[in-house]
């Protein structure tokens, strides 16, 4: 009886220590208790997808960053916690006090910290500091495609969205989906195992691999910068593509940003030319009507157009670059020297109709539908506001707006046997699970395979027997044109800027670049002959010798 | 009877305090691989990075640059420097 009445007590004394324990931690010191107090909620945050050149050569990565917070309420000495932080940070302390709300439980105060400055702060070992783990985004090769990529910012609700080119088109890919992990845990974050585990895995972006080819990326922007800085001019842009594809292989346009610092730039620096920007293609449009008018068999290339002057429309009167003129001249020869007046006899045979109908077959007042975010359609005017001058400016390419990737698009049917093909930057879209082919696409057959022959023949005679003696690579067969456009300015055309420009091809039989050059106002010579030709034959000797292209003249 | 009973009992609770410690044990390890797993993902996006960085263009040039394989402009005076070339 008395082992039992021990026992008894001893029992006693054990759950009343229990229960004082559980009313001190649930009533004293307020713990909610709750079958979800173990409970923990962690998203897990998908990896944004990479992008990758042909070669799979990185473009864009993720790095490792970190996001600082602080939570006010445990830390004990303020004062010294933004001393140690500022000098880590290597910020001013006012800035850092500014940030610091001592009645908040949680503060944000800076993303995009690097490994060594989370390094740190870690053996700072500051109470109340914490660090999140994030991932930015890394170029290894800097500002090469700027424009192309895009870049990663935020939202209004801070959430990483990407804005421009492919971060922006391909945005929801790249993104992924979140996932969540519901685990009951003890105090020191241990799984409680018999507790509740579970899991909704995260999926991370999908990868992109696109048609660019980082060297050729790289040759073309180089040799862009050296020639806006040779002519003086205000902006350039390069776009080479595979014309039998329409596959972009290389895209740069100067002055760029830098997408890892994009927040230093203003929006204007964003825009990429080659889908934002219209302009006058001027000379290199000449080919496009030339093509239309031998499809529809109003002029074969040895017809001959007498040209003895400037030829008058109203109160218009339009000349030759030079003003001058030769007589009897073919159909090849109104290439070779650009002669307007030639072409405004071409689209009088083409007749208005038919040039409105090729414009349109060519794409132009439509978007091309290339994946790139911030493309424009154009400008083309409806049917009824055509007059006779224009019908006639536009078969030397003014009085029209285009994209420069509307005009490579273009240009392209021309020497792939006449078919429009939809241009596109991505070739592969791939997951953890699968890998989506992107192939090339047949918008529509604009002319003939014969007419493609002889346009291609007409440009290499151009380039042969041009008026400017080029440093073309021997034993090559190249075809192209000049463009000189003035630029429109308040309902006139200003007389000191131009457009230069050069569109062009290698080699002639089957082609495998096409190359358009566009140099915005050069100051040392206003021709595309002078500036933008040069600028095309040094890129095309690049390529000839990367693509391993043989002598075939 | 009675003392198989007790047998019994003693055993289910040396089992339970048994599995008890075994499932703490558990806990540990899978806390530990957790944070080992993350810490090697980390390690793994930073030489991502850096192969990618000293694979890259940017970095071949730079190295060029230091190295003195590039071609520098030398600058062209408009007017000859009276002091510094003693004219």
């Amino acid at each position: 009886m008395n082992r039992l009445k021990l026992l008894f007590i001893c029992f006693f004394f054990l759950y009343t220590a229990i229960i004082t324990k559980i009313f001190f931690i649930q009533v004293i010191y307020f713990l909610p208790a709750g079958p979800d107090i173990y409970l923990q909620i962690n998203k897990i945050y998908p990896e944004r997808g990479k992008i990758f050149d042909r070669n799979l050569k990185p473009l864009v990565l993720n790095q490792n960053s970190y996001q600082l917070f602080i939570e006010p309420k445990k830390i004990k000495d303020i004062q010294k916690t933004i001393l140690q932080l500022s000098e880590v940070l290597n910020i001013d302390e006012t800035s850092l006090s500014a940030k610091i709300d001592k009645e908040k439980y949680w503060i944000a105060l800076f993303d995009n910290v690097d490994e060594k400055t989370k390094d740190k702060i870690i053996n700072l070992q500051l109470p109340g500091v914490g660090l999140n783990y994030q991932t930015k985004r890394f170029y290894p090769e800097a500002s090469l495609s700027a424009h192309l990529l895009g870049f990663v910012g935020k939202n209004t609700e801070g959430k990483n969205v990407g804005y421009f080119g492919l971060e922006g088109f391909y945005d929801k890919d790249l993104a992924g989906i979140a996932g969540f992990v519901k685990s009951e845990r003890d105090i020191l974050g241990k799984p409680i195992l018999l507790g509740s585990q579970d899991k909704i895995a995260s999926e991370n972006g999908r990868d992109l691999v696109l048609t660019i080819d980082k060297t050729v990326q790289e040759v073309s922007k180089q040799k862009l910068k050296n020639a806006i800085e040779k002519y003086q001019a205000k902006q350039g842009c390069v776009i080479i593509a595979n014309p039998q594809t329409m596959e972009i292989l290389a895209m740069v346009c100067l002055p760029d940003f830098d997408p890892a610092k994009y927040y230093f730039f203003s929006e204007s620096d964003f825009k990429n030319p080659v889908v934002s920007d219209l302009f006058e293609p001027g000379s290199i449009f000449k080919p496009l009507i030339m093509a239309a008018a031998i499809e529809e068999r109003k002029v074969m290339p040895n017809d001959l157009y007498n040209e003895i002057g400037p030829v008058e429309m109203g109160k218009y009167k339009i000349k030759t670059w030079d003003n001058k003129y030769e007589g009897e001249i073919s159909m090849t020869r109104i290439l070779e020297k650009s002669s307007n007046v030639g072409m405004v006899y071409v689209g009088s045979k083409l007749g208005g109709s038919l040039i409105l109908n090729y414009l349109k077959k060519y794409g132009f007042g439509e978007p091309t539908s290339i994946d790139l975010q911030g493309e424009i359609s154009g400008y083309l005017k409806s049917d009824k506001e055509w007059y006779p001058i224009d019908y006639a400016t536009v078969t030397f390419g003014q009085g029209i707006a285009v994209t420069p990737i509307q005009m490579i698009t273009a240009f392209s049917s021309l020497v792939n046997g006449g078919k429009l093909m939809k241009p596109y930057v991505v070739s592969q879209i791939i997951s953890s699970s699968r890998k989506k082919l992107i192939k090339p696409k047949l918008v529509r057959q604009v002319i003939s395979e014969r007419t493609s022959q002889i346009i291609k023949k007409m440009l290499e005679s151009t380039i042969e027997n041009g008026e400017v003696r080029w440093a073309k690579p021997k034993g090559y067969s190249i075809g192209g044109k000049t463009g000189t456009a003035q630029i429109p300015l308040e309902g006139h055309y200003d007389p000191s800027k131009t457009i230069a420009s050069f569109i062009g091809f290698a080699p002639v039989d089957k082609p495998i670049f096409v190359t358009l050059v566009i140099l915005r106002e050069p100051r040392t010579s206003p021709w595309g002959s002078e500036t933008a030709a040069p600028l095309f034959f040094e890129i095309a000797k690049e390529l000839i010798v990367y693509y391993g292209i043989l002598p075939d003249r | 009877m009675k003392y198989l009973i007790w047998f019994l009992l003693l055993l289910l609770v040396i089992l339970n305090i048994g599995v008890f410690i075994s499932s703490i044990r558990l806990a540990d390890e899978i806390s530990f691989f957790e944070i080992e797993t993350k810490k090697l993902h980390r390690e793994n996006v930073e030489l991502e990075k850096e192969i990618s960085f000293y694979d890259s263009y940017q970095y071949a040039a730079s190295q060029a640059a230091e190295l003195g394989f590039i071609k520098k402009a030398t600058p062209v005076y408009l007017e000859n420097l009276q002091y510094a070339f003693k004219q």
